[in-house]
């Protein structure tokens, strides 16, 4: 049994009446670091905010043995984490003033404006993208959803509102993952050439080291840490060389916002190597989540599951169409897309010998946090299988929405998703009977074909 | 000044070929620079003082497989090389983060190199050498100011700006500035800024007017076998290369036919031409099956792009705008010839001159432009730079160089359908804009040197530093400095605007607000030189005075109170120096007087012409110069005695004085009497005493025998408002009555010339202006140019008619009284009103004038008046004989209008009859003059304008208005103006054409008497100037 179906195992037997509110998983006890597995709402939720109980020391550990120095925003809360969240807001504050529709009473990244100047870059984006495959009616190709569209849109947008540009040269590993994919996969080879080479190979860069951070539960292998060391490094390379170049960066872009708002910090010595942390964080998080979280909305609602949940691909595109949708319900509408397609889990480590919710837990323990499982908790969602957005549901959605570690860029991101399949209207739609095929533990492969206009 | 243009093309390819490749980044870090530049980039490349234009454009590949192109296209004064280099030093540090993501360089100093490695010049030729060797773009530059460099526009504006406060500053001191002494403050003020110029000598702007500028030539004949001639003659780059391709061909056939040798090599020639023809008849067939295959795209643009677009056109604070096309070339193997071709054609017309240096067939607010193909694809790219908003420039296109644009636009895919490579296409031109749009691509960045100023700006500009630079001819030529102010806020006369203030007031209209006036001729008396060497030095000092007091009222803005003009018969001008341009012995003159105004209208000789009688009460022979005295009610009219009286005090005597008047036609009067019948109320001697119209009256006058007068009056054009109003029928150039002006066939009036020196009379020919042709200033005067020019007296001037007639108004009237009854005793008759007598009386008067007393004319109205006011049968004066009335039946041939202004009536069949007509018209300025104690009309002052006494006045009166045989008719000359004289006949008759027979009125005796008159001269202001010699105060005049 792999580590998934055996975590998906305990996770179950959390929903039986009268279940603890952690289960351990000792077949993944490695090194005398002992696991539980968390699944229900409340307590998937506890877990993730109670910090005082429960650290994220885990991904600094993971970061620290691959790219010395940096660090995620999903990590320690320390002095370092303040300075970069300090720089995160004080260059949001200096990009909202360039934007329209500013309102200084919601936070700065879900300030209205910057969503509505974030959803039209990803309109324009997402045209783009299509009118390059509108061709593709003709000639009767069909279109690999996930490369061609899901990731190469989130790439296109990382440029536009990360701004860092594609430099250098290609890591030759990147060109031995692209050679067994193609080999491996079905359909067209993917090349390494202009916008969609650049996007598969700044995936490729990130992937092994997301990989390393977060599906390892309790010490990653050499090969992982091998692998992701070849790509972190000269993706980071490439961010300081952004630095030395920012005008190649668009003008409304987090770098140059980072690079101007840099006298404000005048008084931190190393500004560059948090900013450092701060643009590959969400340059990874806005590549590869958002694509990856695209890829399997799509194939979800153009599944038969979709179907079933009363949410099909046209409709979902219909619906997000809907010009009389309000914001709230719009983003309702993504998060609970997210909440149907949620296979994710997040580790926290026990910082001390404690009692639980009593549960006997010693320091260096790992909590996986089943968070696909508590998205579909019956107690918390009725009917957790039928399409029902409502922005009063609890979602959870890769973390909690609230707290010190809640989602920086779930605005961009759900605005990005939104406006990407609301684009697709007309032009593009499932192939029959497309299904997902996944290469690395990502989507790699869904069939669509492109609409005869 | 002048230096050359050049054009820097660097197209940088980019990406890897794939459907992916997106130009999106390099495009967006393009607009960083700025659309306008930024400030650092303008600043920087102002810095470089060579850069006219800039734009960086990233243009997506064609197709996939092909790459993206990164354009940085300038206009540059010098090299293109060398600007080169200086461009990038100076911007690129700004320009590398656009080329580190296009070529992925990372210093300052790989930028040059950079772009040195894709920097290619342009060349519109049909056959090159093979890429690898000529790397040149295939393409065609333009640029609208040739010779204009970067530092010269910005000296010219300085100075220019200079020059106009200084112009300010000037008016705001003295009133009495002319032209020459506001041009020679403004020189003088400026001489430091003009010594600190690089370049001090008159610079030759390729743009100017010369008499020999083909384009002028070209506009008036277009494309005639001389022209086609002269473009194939510059063809040779075309025709050597196609005719060596047919004499290749026809060696090898001959070789393949057994020819060898010399018999061989002679034995191609023709053959060569045969084939070199039928290769041009090969490419115009593939051409036309590609026209013919081609699918036009008629696509709405879209909005968004649209919107992106016009986000960037018309810039606060800029004068032009930049627009980028990018369309891809059809593949047919015939485009490769047909593109270059349409180049070289442009070019080729460009280089014989067909079209104004600067100027893209009459497009002038084009700055810079060129069409290029990038290297290695199929896409045609036109960038331009140019005044105003796109929508203006592309009709300019569509409107004025359709033929040009198709030519070259129509080799790519979708272009609206054309013929023929030249025709159609471009000419649709809605859908031209709408394929212009689609394929047109926002500017990111656009640099221009001088954002806010137009093409024509700069080219004013130019001119006014050019006129400075030649101020030693400027001063000395008022025409010149003239010409020279009126470059600032407008443009030189062109050759059919009148120089206003150079024309005596009289020729603009009648004066209707000043109804009180009189004639003055005056007698110069004895010679008395008062100290001068002028034997008529006290002429000179009156006229002086008349100048210095600025009585004599000049321009179409009449004096509100007093109006006075004068005119010069031939024996006063003869007194006053000119004996040698009216010499009446000898072989005649290099270009003076017309013997006409020579011999005077008291010669016999103009007597027998004119039918004159013998003697006459006044003449221009001791008539030596006429005051035509004007005023606004009888308070201003006493003024008249003092300028008489002046006038006498220095020795000038008085010979006739004719007080002259308006009285208003009684409409009203009229009407009542119409429909009473009664003719006791419409008498013209029975109605009350003369009484002046009002001098707020706008009702038309009314003549003596008791008819609207001046209804039919040629309409001038240059004239201010209704009097230049075009006009089909009435619209005549202003050479038909003032000197100076081209006539209605495009010619100069001959003019007399003062060729000679007058010092030993203290008279200065230089103070006259030159003669227009061949200088005439135009909307680009060319002031560099020194040619000499003969002294013109005419210039502005008119030659006067007057004649004093009197008229029996008893005698007429009694005349219709007899005529009228003798009619209406006739049973059946042509007469509508038979049986009435007081309305036959009218319809008999009505057939003789051609017009009723109201003014209405016959053609419209045969049988009644109108009763409607003058104003209204002047609005209706259009009609043509030839269509309304062919027979006479409603406006009997011999009737006074049809005499005067027969219209196209004389020849029906010729299309050319009214122009032949309008060859005769004259200006009419006449009014009833009355008996001394001004209670009645007495007859009429017959005054006309005309520029050829002979061809006009003379002609109207001798072979119209007097001519017995007029239209065919016998015995019948005018029944209603001939005056009696030698020719009276009692055998004259009238006839009024009926349906079945005419009706002859006879014997039809004439009751106008000529009592006096002459032939004068109405010189101009210069002219006038020039007559008072030595006595005028030339400095107190700002005039020289």
């Amino acid at each position: 049994m792999s580590d998934q179906n055996l975590l998906a195992s305990v996770a179950a037997r959390l929903f039986e009446p009268g279940a603890p509110p952690l289960l351990p998983c000792p077949e993944l006890d490695k090194d005398g670091v002992r696991v539980f597995v968390a699944a229900r709402h409340d307590v998937v939720s506890a877990v993730l905010s109670e910090e005082d109980t429960f650290s994220l020391r885990h991904y600094d550990d993971l970061l620290e043995e691959v790219v010395p120095g940096t660090r995620y925003l999903v990590g320690e809360n320390d002095a370092n984490r303040q300075v970069r969240l300090r720089q995160l807001h004080a260059a949001q504050g200096w990009l909202n003033a360039r934007l329209p529709g500013v309102d200084p009473t919601v936070p700065p990244n879900l300030d209205p404006g910057f969503r509505d100047w974030i959803a039209t870059l990803a309109r324009e984006e997402a045209t783009h993208v299509l009118d390059v495959l509108e061709h593709r009616a003709r000639t009767g190709e069909t279109i690999n959803f996930v490369r061609e569209y899901a990731f190469l849109l989130s790439w296109r947008m990382a440029r536009r509102v990360i701004g860092v540009p594609v430099q250098g040269k290609t890591p030759a590993l990147v060109h031995l993952i692209l050679f067994f994919r193609n080999v491996f996969m079905p359909g067209p080879w993917l090349r390494l050439k202009d916008e969609l080479g650049a996007s598969l190979r700044t995936l490729f860069l990130l992937q092994p080291l997301f990989g390393q951070v977060f599906a390892t539960i309790t010490r990653s292998s050499g090969a992982t840490r091998f692998a992701s060391k070849l790509t972190a490094t000269p993706a980071l390379a490439e961010i300081d060389a952004a630095f030395d170049h920012p005008q190649s960066s668009p003008p409304d872009s987090l770098l140059r916002a980072l690079v101007a708002v840099e006298p404000q910090f005048a008084g931190v010595a190393d500004y560059r190597l948090q900013a450092r942390s701060v643009l590959f964080e969400l340059t990874g998080a806005l590549v590869l989540i958002v694509g990856k979280v695209l890829s399997e909305v799509a194939a979800f609602a153009a599944s038969p599951r979709g179907e079933n949940a009363g949410i099909g691909w046209h409709a979902l595109v219909a619906r997000l169409r809907d010009p009389s949708l309000d914001r709230p319900m719009r983003d309702a509408i993504i998060a609970e897309m997210l909440r149907l397609t949620d296979t994710s889990q997040l580790v926290r480590t026990v910082r001390a010998d404690c009692t639980w919710r009593g549960v006997s837990l010693r320091a260096g323990d790992r909590i996986v946090a089943r968070v696909g499982e508590a998205a579909h908790d019956p107690e918390v969602f009725a009917e957790p299988h039928r399409f029902a957005p409502d922005p009063a549901r609890p979602y959870i959605t890769s973390g909690p929405l609230q707290g010190p570690h809640v989602c920086y860029g779930r605005g961009i991101a759900w605005t990005v998703i939104a406006e990407a399949i609301a684009a697709t209207a007309g032009r593009i739609e499932p192939a029959r009977d497309a299904t997902l095929a996944s290469f690395l533990f990502l989507p790699d492969h869904l069939p669509f074909t492109a609409i005869r206009s | 000044m002048s230096v050359t243009q050049d054009y820097v093309t660097v197209a940088i390819p980019f990406g890897d070929k794939s459907e992916w490749c997106d130009v999106g980044d390099v495009e967006r870090a393009i607009a960083e620079l700025g659309n306008p530049a930024s400030e650092a980039m303008a600043k920087a490349l102002r810095q470089t003082g060579v850069v006219h234009f800039a734009s960086i454009h990233a243009i997506p590949p064609e197709a996939p497989g092909k790459p993206a192109h990164l354009l940085i296209e300038a206009t540059v004064d010098g090299s293109a090389d060398a600007a080169l280099d200086r461009i990038a030093e100076a911007i690129g540090e700004m320009l590398l983060p656009v080329l580190h993501l296009t070529s992925g360089i990372g210093a300052v100093g790989e930028v040059l190199p950079l772009l040195r490695q894709h920097a290619r010049g342009i060349s519109p030729s049909v056959f090159r050498l093979p890429r690898w060797i000529d790397r040149r773009m295939t393409g065609l530059p333009f640029v609208g100011l040739p010779g204009l460099g970067v530092t010269a526009i910005d000296q010219n504006r300085a100075i220019v700006a200079k020059a106009r406060k200084i112009i300010g500053e000037e008016r705001a001191r003295s009133s009495l500035h002319g032209p020459q002494s506001l041009f020679r403050a403004v020189a003088t003020q400026l001489k430091p800024d003009l010594e600190k110029l690089d370049d001090r000598r008159p610079p030759k702007l390729a743009f100017c007017e010369r008499n020999d500028a083909p384009w002028l030539d070209f506009a008036r004949s277009r494309w005639t076998l001389g022209w086609i001639g002269k473009g194939l003659a510059n063809a040779q780059g075309l025709i050597w290369p196609l005719l060596a391709i047919g004499y290749a061909l026809a060696l090898l056939f001959g070789r393949a036919g057994g020819a060898t040798g010399l018999a061989l090599l002679k034995g191609a020639i023709f053959p060569a031409f045969v084939i070199a023809l039928l290769v041009v008849a090969a490419v115009a067939w593939l051409l036309r099956r590609d026209e013919l295959a081609n699918t036009p795209v008629d696509r709405t643009p879209s909005a968004a792009a649209l919107g992106a677009m016009m986000a960037n056109e018309n810039a606060p604070g800029h004068a032009h705008n930049h627009m980028i096309s990018v369309t891809t070339l059809r593949k047919a193997w015939v485009r490769r010839w047909t593109l270059p071709l349409a180049f070289t054609a442009v070019a080729i017309m460009a280089k014989i001159g067909v079209m104004r240096k600067g100027f893209l067939a009459t497009i002038g607010t084009i700055h810079a432009a060129r069409w290029v193909v990038l290297p290695g694809t199929r896409q045609l790219v036109f960038c331009s730079n140019y005044d105003g908003s796109w929508e203006s420039y592309l009709e300019d296109f569509i409107t004025k160089a359709s033929e040009g644009v198709t030519a070259v636009w129509s080799n790519a895919e979708g272009f609206p359908a054309t013929r023929l490579l030249f025709f159609k296409g471009a000419e649709d031109g809605d859908r031209m804009k709408r394929y212009a749009r689609c394929s047109m691509r926002p500017t990111p960045f656009w640099f221009a040197a001088h954002p806010d100023l137009s093409a024509p700006a700069m080219r004013k500009h130019a001119l006014i530093v050019s006129g400075l630079l030649c101020a030693r001819r400027l001063e000395a030529n008022p025409s010149d400095a003239e010409a020279w102010l009126d470059l600032f806020g407008s443009i030189p006369r062109p050759d059919y605007g009148l120089q206003y203030e150079e024309i005596q007031t009289l020729m603009f209209g009648g004066l209707r607000r000043h109804p009180h006036s009189r004639v003055v001729a005056l007698n110069f008396g004895e010679p008395r030189r008062e100290g001068s060497a002028h034997p008529y030095a006290h002429v000179q000092k009156w006229l002086a005075g008349l100048i210095a007091d600025d009585i004599v009222s000049f321009g179409d803005k009449p004096p509100q109170d007093l109006v006075c003009n004068i005119a010069f018969s031939a024996a006063g001008l003869r007194l006053l120096g000119l004996d040698r341009e009216l010499a009446l012995e000898g072989e005649g003159t290099e270009q003076g007087f017309p013997p006409a105004f020579a011999l005077g209208m008291a010669h016999p000789s103009r007597k027998r012409a004119l039918g004159d009688p013998d003697k006459l009460e006044w003449c221009d022979d001791d008539a030596h110069v006429v005051l035509l005295l004007y005023a606004k009610d009888t308070a201003n009219a006493a003024r008249f005695n003092q300028i008489v009286t002046d006038a006498a005090a220095l020795g000038i005597t008085q010979k006739a004085a004719i007080r002259t008047g308006l009285k208003t036609f009684d409409l009203k009067r009229f009407e009542l009497a119409w429909e009473k019948s009664d003719d006791s109320v419409s008498a013209p001697a029975d109605a009350p005493g003369f009484v002046h119209a009002k001098a707020s009256s706008d009702e038309l006058s009314e003549e003596p025998f008791g008819f609207v007068d001046g209804v039919s009056q040629p309409l001038v054009r240059g004239f201010p408002g209704r009097h230049g109003a075009p006009d089909p029928v009435h619209g005549v150039e202003p050479g038909e009555f003032i000197l100076g002006y081209a006539d209605n066939r495009g010619y100069y009036p001959p003019s007399p010339l003062v060729e000679r020196k007058m010092d030993s009379l203290g008279m200065l020919p230089e103070v006259l202006l030159p003669s227009p042709p061949p200088e005439q200033p135009t909307q680009y005067p060319d002031f560099a140019d020194q040619g000499a020019r003969s002294r013109d007296f005419g210039r502005n001037g008119s030659y006067l008619v007057i004649r004093q007639l009197a008229q029996d108004v008893d005698g007429f009237r009694q005349q219709l009284d007899e005529k009228a009854r003798e009619i209406c005793k006739q049973p059946d008759v042509i007469n509508p009103h038979n049986g009435d007598i007081h309305r036959t009386r009218e319809w008999i008067a009505a057939k003789m004038l051609g017009r009723w007393r109201d003014g209405s004319a016959l053609i419209d109205h045969p049988f009644t008046p109108a009763m409607k006011p003058g104003a209204d049968a002047m609005r209706k004066n259009d009609f043509l004989y030839k269509d309304a009335d062919p027979q006479g039946l409603r406006c009997p041939f011999g009737s006074h209008v049809r005499r005067t202004f027969p219209r196209d009536s004389l020849a029906p069949t010729e299309p050319v009859e009214l122009s032949v007509s309008n060859r005769h018209r004259l200006l009419r300025r006449g009014r009833p003059y009355l008996d001394q104690d001004g209670d009645t009309a007495r007859g009429t002052l017959f005054m006309a304008f005309n520029a050829d006494l002979e061809r006009q006045f003379e002609f109207v009166q001798q072979t119209w208005l007097a001519s017995p045989t007029f239209h065919g008719l016998e015995c019948e000359p005018d029944p209603f103006a001939m005056h009696k004289g030698p020719t009276e006949s009692e055998t004259q008759r009238f006839t009024i054409h009926g349906r079945n027979a005419p009706l002859e009125l006879c014997p039809v005796q004439r009751y106008v008497t000529l009592k006096g008159g002459g032939y004068f001269f109405l010189p101009g202001r210069h002219a006038l100037w020039f007559l008072a010699g030595a006595a005028l105060d030339t400095d107190r005049l700002h005039m020289s």
